[in-house]
C-alpha cells in the first residue's frame, strides 16, 4: 500500500509531527513495509502546500527513531523492522498519545483503576 | 437582543454585472460582528448600501431601529465610519483635517480626541502623507471614536497593519463594546483578528450571504477530516458529505458538517477555524460527480 499524508492546519500537532505520526503509524501496523521508498521531499511540499523544512524535520525524526534509512543519492526507505521492533515502537507511539491526555485526566482526579475500567467499557477495539 | 443594524434583502446590480443578492445582515447591540469574504465578494458594497452611500434596488436598512434614508443625518451622528486607510487631504496637517471633520458632529469631544491621540501616539502637527498605513488607520479611528459614536462601521481597518498594531486595534474594539451598548461591524480577511474579538460572523460570497451567526457556533458546526485516498474512494457517504476537499497524490483533507462526524469515524479530525471554512468552501469547493 502507498503512503498517506495530509495536513490539518488546526490540529494541535505541529505539521512535522502530523507527518511523522502518519508515516510511523503506517509502519508499526505493517501498512508500509520495509524497503518502501518515501516520495521526494520537494514533491510532498508542493502537493501538500507546506514548507520543505517541515518535511525535512519529519524525515529526520523518523530516521533518528529508526523508522526510515536515508541512502545518499537514492532516497529515504522504510527500515526493515522485526515484529518485536515494530511492537515496541507501536507501544511507544501509543504512550505518546495517551500522555497527551494525562494532564487533564489528572485534573479530573481519575484513579488508575477508574481510567482502566473506563477504557475497558468504551474503547472501540 | 436588539439590533443596531438590520439590513433586509438588499439587492443591487452593477454595470459590471456584479450583483448583491438578497443580502440580509444584522448587528446586535453590544457585540462585535466580523464581516468576511474574499476581495470583490461585496463587503464594501454592502457597507455603502447600509450607510446610504449607494441606493439598493430593493430591500431596506434600519439603523438604531430607524428606517434609512429617512433618518440619515440623525443616525450618522451616532456612527463612526472608517473606510480603508485615510487618504484625503494628503498634504494637510492632522490638526487641520480634524478641525474640518469635527464641525459635522454635535457630540464632538475634544478631551476624548486628545486622549486617543496620546493613546495612538499620533502627532497632530504631522501631515496625512507622512503617516504610515497603521497610523492612518489609528487616526481614522481616533476621529471616529471622538464624536460619541454608538456604532463603528469599519471596512478592513486592519489590512496593512503589523501584528502588534492589529492586536492594539482589537484591544480597542473589545474595550469599545465593553459597556454592552456600543457595537462594531468590521470587515476583514485577516481571520486571526476575528478569533481575537468577533462575537458574530457574517460571510459573504459572490454577493450572497452564505453564513451568519455566532462565531463559535459556526466554527463548531464544521469539522476538518483527513485520510488516505482509499478512505475517500471507499466511503461514498463521506465523499457525498464533503463540502470542500483537497486531494493530493498522498491523501485528502476536507471539510464536513459536524453533524456528519459519524461518517468520518476512524479518520483523523480536527476542529475547523474560520480560515479553513473559507478556504474549503471557496478554493476546494466539492462538486459531487
Amino acid at each position: 500500500m502507498d503512503i498517506q499524508l495530509s495536513i490539518l492546519n488546526t490540529s494541535d500537532k505541529p505539521i512535522y509531527r502530523q507527518l511523522y505520526d502518519q508515516i510511523a503509524f503506517s509502519i508499526v501496523v505493517g501498512k508500509l513495509r520495509g524497503g518502501y521508498c518515501l516520495p521526494p521531499i520537494r514533491s510532498v511540499a508542493s502537493a501538500l502546500g507546506i514548507s520543505v523544512i517541515s518535511i525535512k524535520r519529519a524525515w529526520d525524526d523518523l530516521e533518528k527513531d529508526g523508522f526510515i534509512t536515508t541512502m545518499v543519492g537514492r532516497g529515504c526507505f522504510v527500515s526493515d523492522l522485526t515484529d518485536e521492533e515494530r511492537r515496541q515502537r507501536r507501544n511507544a507511539l501509543a504512550l505518546d498519545e495517551l500522555r497527551e491526555s494525562f494532564a487533564s485526566l489528572k485534573q479530573l482526579e481519575l484513579t488508575k483503576d477508574e481510567l482502566i475500567s473506563l477504557i475497558r467499557e468504551n474503547y472501540p477495539l | 437582543m436588539s439590533a443596531v443594524i438590520e439590513a433586509r434583502n438588499l439587492n443591487k446590480t452593477f454595470p459590471s454585472g456584479f450583483r448583491l443578492k438578497d443580502v440580509s445582515l444584522s448587528v446586535k447591540r453590544g457585540y462585535i460582528t466580523g464581516f468576511i469574504g474574499r476581495n470583490g465578494a461585496g463587503k464594501t458594497t454592502t457597507f455603502k448600501l447600509i450607510l446610504g452611500l449607494s441606493a439598493p434596488e430593493s430591500g431596506e436598512v434600519m439603523l438604531f431601529d430607524k428606517r434609512m434614508p429617512d433618518h440619515e443625518s440623525e443616525c450618522k451622528q451616532d456612527i463612526g465610519v472608517v473606510f480603508g486607510a485615510f487618504g484625503y487631504y494628503e498634504t494637510k496637517r492632522l490638526k487641520t483635517v480634524t478641525k474640518a471633520y469635527k464641525r459635522f458632529y454635535t457630540n464632538w469631544d475634544d478631551e476624548k480626541y486628545a486622549e486617543y491621540l496620546k493613546r495612538f501616539d499620533l502627532d497632530e502637527q504631522k501631515r496625512v502623507k507622512e503617516l504610515s498605513a497603521g497610523m492612518k488607520v489609528k487616526y481614522s479611528l481616533a476621529l471616529a471614536l471622538s464624536h460619541g459614536a454608538k456604532l463603528l462601521i469599519l471596512d478592513e481597518p486592519t489590512s496593512g497593519l503589523d501584528p502588534v498594531s492589529r492586536d492594539e486595534i482589537m484591544d480597542m474594539f473589545r474595550d469599545f463594546v465593553s459597556d454592552g451598548e456600543r457595537s462594531i461591524l468590521f470587515s476583514t480577511h485577516i481571520t486571526s483578528d476575528l478569533d481575537k474579538c468577533a462575537d458574530h460572523i457574517v460571510y459573504i460570497k459572490d454577493g450572497e450571504i452564505v453564513m451568519s451567526g455566532d462565531r463559535e457556533e459556526i466554527m463548531g458546526s464544521f469539522l476538518l477530516v483527513q485520510g488516505g485516498l482509499d478512505a475517500l474512494s471507499g466511503n461514498r457517504a463521506l465523499s457525498e458529505s464533503l463540502i470542500g476537499v483537497k486531494e493530493t497524490p498522498f491523501g485528502f483533507s476536507g471539510l464536513i458538517r459536524a453533524e456528519d462526524a459519524h461518517i468520518a469515524d476512524g479518520l483523523q479530525t480536527a476542529k475547523a477555524d474560520i480560515e479553513s471554512i473559507m478556504i474549503y468552501t471557496e478554493k476546494y469547493e466539492h462538486h459531487e460527480s
